[in-house]
Order: C-alpha cells, then structure tokens, then sequence
C-alpha cells in the first residue's frame, strides 16, 4: 500500500482512498520506511507509553526542587488540589494539569522522558492520553494508536516546518505537541480523520507566534507550566473539532503559518535566554552569566 | 531521553555519539566549538554534558548523562569547550567537534541538531556532506580517482545492498575526497572488508543507524 505524505490533505485522501484512520495510515507509512511488523511497531509504542506513565509518576511524587532551584514539587500540588474538597471544573481538570507538569519536573531532574515531539514539550501529549485513559478507559494498545496519530501529525509539521525552539520559538515545540495531542485525542474517542486534523488545526493556530525565552536558559520556566497548561489547550481543541466548529485555516497553511513566524522571530526570544521572561530582574538573576548560578553549578 | 532538551540534549548526545562512531571510539581530547542557541543556553540544556556523553559512546536514554563531564575526565576524555560563531545561515544549534588521540588519529566534525532529537553532519574533515545517522552508513575517505565509485556501488550491487543517498566530495582534482553513503539495510561484515581493498580507500567507518 502506497502511503507516503508529507501534507495533512494528501494524509486525509490516503483515509479517505483506504478507508482508514490517521493512525493505520501512520502505520503503513512505519513499517514501508523501517520494514518492522505491525506488532513490532506497536509493541515499541506500547513501551513509549509505559515509560511516559513512569515519567508522570515519577514526577508526581517529586517533592524537592531541581538542580537550578527554578522548578520541582508542583505536580504534587496540582494532584494534591485535585484530590481535595471541590477542585475546579472537577478531579480531572487539575490531574491532567499536573500529569503535563510532571513529566517536565521529571525532565528538569534528569529522568528518562520521551521526547514528544521535543523534551521541553514532553508534558503534553502523556497528560493528554493519561487522563483519557482514565476517563475513557483506553487500553495501553489504544493509548499506542493514540501515539501513532500524533506521529502522523508530527510528520507532516516536521517535513514542512521545525520542532526546533532555536529555530521557530515555543510554537513549534508546544504548538506541535498540543496539535499532535489534539488529533490523537479525537481518533482515540472515535472522531473522523477531517476532524483530527482540525484539532491540531485549532490547536497550533491558537499557538502562534509563542517565543522561547526560558529563565536561565533551563527548560523549567515557563516550560513546566506551560506543559500542564497546553494540555488543557489540545483538549478544547479537540472538543472544538469533535463539535465540527469550522476551521477556516486548514492544517496545512497553519504549518506554513508557524513556519513563517518563526523565521521571522527575532533570534533573542529563540532559546538564547537573551529576551523576554530571561532578562527580566528575576529571570537575570538565574542568566549563565549571574555569578551566583554559575557557583551553583 | 534524559535530559531537559530534545535539541540541546538528546540531539547533542547523538551529535557526541556519530563522533564516537566516526573516530571509531572514545578520542583522548575533545575541542567543543558550541554556536548559536547552543552557545547561548547549552549550560542550562546540559549540551556540554550531552556532546561528551555521546563521545564516550552512551545513548541519549543514559542516566549517567548529568556526570559526564566528571566520569569523561574519569576514562581518560580531555574537554575543552569554546563560544564559536559559524555565521547568521547557520543553524542555531551547531556545534564543532575537533577530536584526536595518542595514536595521532584525528577528526572534524560539525553538525546541527534540528529539532525533537534529529541531527545532521554538515562538514566532515573539511567536507560539506549530509549526514543524519537516520540509516546505516559508509564513510569513506580516499583518493578522488575516476571510476572509484564504480568500484563501490559494484561491491554494494553485489550485495543487494539499496542505496538511499551518496555524496562525494573533493579538495581539488585528483586530491582527497570523501564519499558519504546511505544504506536501507546494515552491510554485512564482509562488506567493509571488501570496500578497503578497493585502491584508493584510505579509511572506511560503518555507521549503524541511530535509535
């Protein structure tokens, strides 16, 4: 089966052609590129999966800070919060937060991740699958097919444009993980692939322009936040696309888009801690060239 | 992955490793040339643990990766970082790897990391070539003589080996050259046995593909 894409409509008149999702489509393009069977593909997806729980619960029971004192023990508090009296919006709202957080608390101690697509945006797509798992009962297989439909939709941002926070800012980072989750929380709930792929439509146009100016030049501030926060983001757009909201700007050009903004970002506000949050007073005060960071290392 | 950045970390790890691949194992010294965004916050990324974790031949899934540079010192690894600037068209996140040994053995290496861990060797020893370590490959120095490829691509029909990609590069006519393949499958071992008999190969590395 001939199924080589590299821009979401030539993916959707593969669905459309054969009948199938973006995840079976995702599949047949694996196993032409690396030759491996259908089980040996998603028994390696099934791995990614067990070790992004692990790096979630490892993240949640980190109670001390991590080694630049910038970030650490707030994933306990979100679960905590989630598990009091009455937390906002319900249980999950909070938990899925602190699932996004955990896994960059776990990143920042030197924990073993999955870069998904990128480590400073490693939250979202585990927080994303996490929580459906507990609220739809996904099996590890599913949540496998899941990932699978993320990739599909990493594929064609990363053939037409960056993950590269140095070379498009945060919108290539977070805005590619938050639309690789979105699309893989509409198929994992049975949504079309017209309506995947609107979700990591929404989900990256509403990303757009996001700079990189993380405080010290550590992936923790605001990278940790914004990995619960973005979390939240891919599921309204998936609750978006699974309402059929029109989305005027297809994929496609929403890539271009992002791709356009970050070759016209300034080179301070991409990863060089040389704008934005990094030179504020208390951002400078943890910049590499701060003496008392520099003793602290 | 270990590490708090994909590029900066993960990517750094593989750029150390094809080093280690290239040179053939650990070099005794190390001149890291770190530009762009790599210079700019590889501290807080870890790269410069990264690139010499890779050097010493571990993978971007090591937990040892925070000690690197303190366990390098430990296995005989002389570093040397510096701030480089390789000019505004190159990507922000390149580094330059000049590595020797004891035995004289030398290498030169650039290379970027272009997001959510993949990289690509941009010059080798001088050379502009491409080289992402996505797939098995051969590396091959030697002399720029006519009908040389010839005898390559012969041992690799021979084979059944696919090409996906080759590069040559050269100095000048007649001078040194160096011819970078990409393979669909691993070439049995016989293979670069049979390619250093060829005239004119002066050095031959297999490279596995990454994972």
């Amino acid at each position: 089966m001939k199924c080589h894409f590299s821009k979401a409509l030539e993916l959707l008149a593969l669905c459309s052609e054969h009948g199938l999702s973006i995840c079976e489509i995702t599949i047949a393009l694996e196993i032409e590129e690396t030759q491996e069977t259908r089980e040996a593909i998603l028994g390696r997806m099934i791995r990614y999966f067990s070790l992004m729980r692990d790096s979630v619960n490892k993240g949640l029971a980190i109670d001390g800070l991590s080694p630049s004192g910038l970030s650490g023990g707030d994933a306990r508090k979100l679960l905590a919060y989630s598990q009091a009296g009455a937390p906002l919006f319900g249980s999950q709202f909070a938990k899925t937060i602190a699932y996004g957080f955990a896994v960059l608390e776990t990143n920042a101690a030197f924990g073993l991740i999955v870069a998904t697509p990128t480590a400073g945006s490693a939250g979202v797509v585990p927080a994303c699958l996490l929580s459906l798992q507990e609220t739809h009962h996904l099996t590890d297989e599913q949540a496998a097919m899941a990932l699978l439909t993320a990739g599909g939709i990493g594929h064609i941002i990363g053939a037409n444009a960056s993950f590269s926070g140095a070379k498009g800012g945060c919108q290539a980072e977070i805005g590619s993980a938050s639309s690789m989750a979105a699309a893989a929380v509409v198929e994992a709930l049975g949504g079309t692939p017209e309506q995947a792929v609107n979700a990591a439509a929404f989900s990256l146009m509403n990303t757009l322009g996001l700079v990189c100016d993380p405080i010290g030049g550590y992936v923790e501030v605001p990278c940790v936040s914004r990995n619960g926060m973005f979390a939240v983001h891919s599921f309204l757009a998936a609750t978006m696309a699974l309402a059929n909201t029109r989305c005027v700007v297809p994929f496609d050009d929403v890539v271009i888009a992002m791709r356009d903004i970050g070759r016209r970002m300034p080179r301070a506000l991409k990863e060089t801690a040389e704008g934005g949050l990094a030179i504020t007073p208390t951002g400078l005060r943890f910049h590499p060239s701060h003496s008392n960071i520099s003793s602290k290392q | 992955m270990v590490g708090p950045s994909s590029s900066h970390t993960a990517g750094a790890v593989r750029i150390g490793l094809l080093a280690n691949f290239l040179f053939d194992g650990t070099p005794s010294a190390a001149k890291i040339g770190l530009h762009g965004s790599f210079a700019a916050t590889g501290k807080g990324h870890a790269t410069d643990r990264a690139i010499v974790a890779g050097l010493l031949g571990w993978r971007p899934t090591d937990e040892r990766l925070k000690d690197a540079l303190a366990l390098a010192e430990q296995a005989g690894l002389k570093v040397e970082f510096e701030t480089i600037d390789l000019g505004e068209s190159t990507h922000p996140n390149t580094a330059r790897l000049e590595l020797t040994d004891a035995a004289g053995e030398k290498l030169d290496m650039v290379a970027a990391s272009i997001g959510g861990g993949s990289v690509e060797i941009t010059q080798l020893d001088g050379f502009i070539t491409l080289l992402t370590g996505s797939l098995e490959a051969l590396v091959i120095w030697h002399q720029d003589r006519p009908g040389f490829l010839a005898h390559i691509t012969a041992v690799l029909a021979c084979v059944a080996t696919n090409i996906a990609t080759i590069r040559t590069a050269r100095r000048y006519r007649g001078a040194d050259a160096l011819t970078v393949i990409e393979l669909d499958a691993v070439p049995q071992s016989e293979v670069a046995a049979l390619l250093r008999k060829i005239d004119h190969v002066k050095k031959i590395r297999v490279l596995p593909r990454l994972v």
